[in-house]
């Protein structure tokens, strides 16, 4: 097995040993990377192939300082930003007011309740905006100021976003909370 | 950002950053091919070999080809484009007059008149000069400084003699005015205050494409930005003299938020606020309970239940503002009781008539209560009279069953009754309809 030193000079020398070990090694990491932005498997796919091609293809650039892995999600990330771009015009745009409905109140998480199965799919069923936007803020924690350039959005448009999203995100907990103490209670 | 909230990034944060997922098997064949496909389209001498030299010189052939026929298409380019570069310059003279102009006339037309107005000569005679070499160049010349500074009209015959006559006159021309607030809040009202002199026409653009032609004119601005306010004046001379002037128009924000209406407000209890705000720097608070924060999105507790009236206030740092009020939160779902119009009962057999309220099959008739209720009773009637139902409890349902057999497709009646815990009594009435599903 090659370490990631070896991965990345053989990577430089475009040896197809290598490039493999990457893709081995490294892959499912970065495609839990994408499918966070994407939702959808076959999309997060796509990004990734996308993305490990610029990964390749630009390991030269790849100076050394800082982690190898938050340099190739950062690639990812950028790549499903790209992606979001061009599928934009396909997306369903979801109406603020039909997200509204499922309505519960306010509930204080408790944040060891969930396993990340349960955050994995809450992430994926949000709106394809609110999902990109919470994932750059809340993991990957980039700054409004940055989302809003690599969105070419307003920074404000990056914020009220945002704040949707977790109110979303805080319904969508409180309601698996309730189902599962309802599950809790039947047992 | 509250503490709270903090949890919740730290949540995902700490789960998802660390989160998987493995990829489809034949993954990294598709993605190894479109490796060797890129490679094959980078050019490199290490993996040089005989396809590659084949490619290559296809390439050059088509490339050469291509090359020579697109030289000959730039040659023809760049000889139609020689009297445009010619020109390039000529507007550039004319274009960096407006700025000096422009400062001189904002300031009051007494002081700085003369000033103006020698300003104003020169200028004249200086693209009057411009333009005489360009009448030597036939053909495509629109001037921009011929608007601008010129007189627009086809009188050029008679220019020298009217320079002349002005030269040699006590009258004064300028172009100028003032604006009663040249900066606020979108949407800005601004009255301009003309101060030209020996104007006969006045031609006002207020640079988001509104123009006017009063002498002191009152414009909206509707959408926040910079624009750039040009007064044309025809003086009496018959030339044009212009004014120009800044007017800043800053973004107004919008108050907008909501928070958890159906929380039952007791000490402990945190009530989230949703701040949808919009272009806002600072916010302002007031829960109606002499309670106020600065936060964006506070969380607060409440003492007691009732009814408060809730205010954010917002400002920018153009001390642009605004404000939204709910008055009476929190009271508008409390103690209610509905009724749907339509179920469709279980065809396979009666179920009894207690319900999931999350089921979304909808096969029991059922109301949904906000509030605690201490007395209720509910009763169905078909449409000839007949009781059919009747429930002395909230969780017991009619589930379309009439003496075991399900009832008829059609329109029945109900009627409910009942006591909250606060004492409020109801009574309703309605009808509902009985849909079977086959």
């Amino acid at each position: 097995m090659l370490d990631e030193k070896e991965i990345i000079e053989g990577c430089r020398r475009n040896e197809r040993k290598a490039q493999k070990a990457l893709y081995e090694r490294y892959a499912s990491i970065l495609l839990g990377v994408c499918i966070r932005y994407s939702g959808r498997r076959d999309e997060a796919e796509d990004i990734l192939q996308d993305g490990l091609i610029k990964v390749y293809f630009n390991i030269k650039e790849f100076a050394g300082k800082g982690s190898f892995i938050n340099w190739m999600k950062k690639i990812m990330v950028n790549t499903a930003i790209t992606h979001y771009h061009r599928n934009l015009k396909h997306q369903y745009h979801q109406d603020i007011e039909d997200i509204r409905e499922t309505d519960i109140d306010g509930v204080s998480l408790n944040t060891s309740e969930f396993t990340r199965e349960e955050l994995f799919n809450v992430i994926r069923d949000l709106p394809h905006g609110y999902r990109l936007i919470f994932n750059l803020y809340a993991i990957e924690g980039y700054k409004h100021k940055e989302i809003a350039e690599m969105l070419e959005i307003d920074v404000n448009t990056s914020k009220s976003q945002y704040s949707r999203a977790k109110a979303l995100i805080r319904r969508k907990l409180g309601t698996l909370r309730k189902i599962a103490e309802k599950t809790h209670e039947q047992e | 950002m509250s503490r709270n909230d903090l949890n919740m990034e730290d949540l995902f944060r700490t789960r998802m950053e660390s989160f998987t997922m493995d990829p489809s098997p034949g993954l990294w064949e598709k993605l190894y091919a479109r490796i060797l496909w890129k490679q094959f389209l980078t050019f490199s001498f290490r993996t040089f070999n005989v396809y590659y030299l084949a490619a290559a010189i296809s390439l050059a052939g088509i490339g050469t080809w291509m090359l020579l026929g697109e030289q000959k298409g730039g040659e023809q380019q760049q000889a139609s484009s020689v009297p445009v570069e010619t020109e390039a310059p000529t507007p550039s003279t004319g274009l960096s007059e407006p700025g000096p102009t422009m400062d001189v006339a904002k300031e009051p037309a007494g002081v700085s008149s003369t000033e103006t107005r020698t300003v104003k000569k020169e200028r004249v005679k200086q693209s009057r000069t411009t333009r005489k070499d360009d009448e030597s160049v036939p053909g495509l010349n629109v001037k921009p400084e011929r608007k601008a500074d010129q007189p627009s009209g086809p009188e050029s015959g008679t220019e020298k003699s009217d320079i002349k006559a002005r030269k040699s006159a006590p009258l004064t021309f300028s172009a100028g005015f003032e604006a009663d607030n040249p900066s606020g809040c979108s949407p800005l009202a601004v009255r301009f205050n003309n101060l030209s002199e020996n104007a006969v026409q006045y031609n006002w653009s207020f640079g988001d494409g509104g123009s006017s032609v009063e002498k002191d004119p009152s414009y909206v601005f509707d959408e926040p930005g910079e624009y750039t306010v040009v007064l044309k004046i025809l003086g009496a001379d018959s030339l044009e003299y212009t004014a120009g002037q800044t007017v800043h128009v800053y973004d107004t924000p919008k108050a907008l938020f909501e928070m958890d209406e159906e929380v039952e407000l007791s000490p402990g209890q945190p009530v989230y606020f949703y701040n949808f705000s919009r272009g806002a720097d600072f916010y302002a608070w007031d829960f109606g309970d002499h309670q106020h924060s600065n936060l964006e999105e506070p969380i607060h507790y409440y003492e007691s239940p009732g009814s408060y009236n809730v205010k954010l206030r917002v400002w920018t740092m153009n001390q642009c503002y605004d404000s939204l009020t709910i008055m009476n939160a929190f009271t508008a779902t409390e103690n209610s009781i509905r009724f749907p119009n339509a179920f469709t009962p279980n065809m396979t057999g009666p179920t009894g008539g207690y319900y999931d309220v999350n089921d979304v099959h909808n096969t029991v008739f059922h109301p949904v209560v906000s509030g605690e209720l201490t007395e209720y009773q509910l009763k169905v009637f078909n449409r000839q009279g007949l009781l059919i139902f009747e429930s002395n409890d909230v969780p017991l349902g009619w589930d379309g069953y009439y003496q075991e057999k399900l009832a008829a497709q059609a329109v029945y009646i109900w009627k409910a009754r009942g006591k909250f815990s606060n004492g409020k009594t109801f009574v309703k009435s309605g009808d509902v309809t009985l849909i079977r599903q086959y």
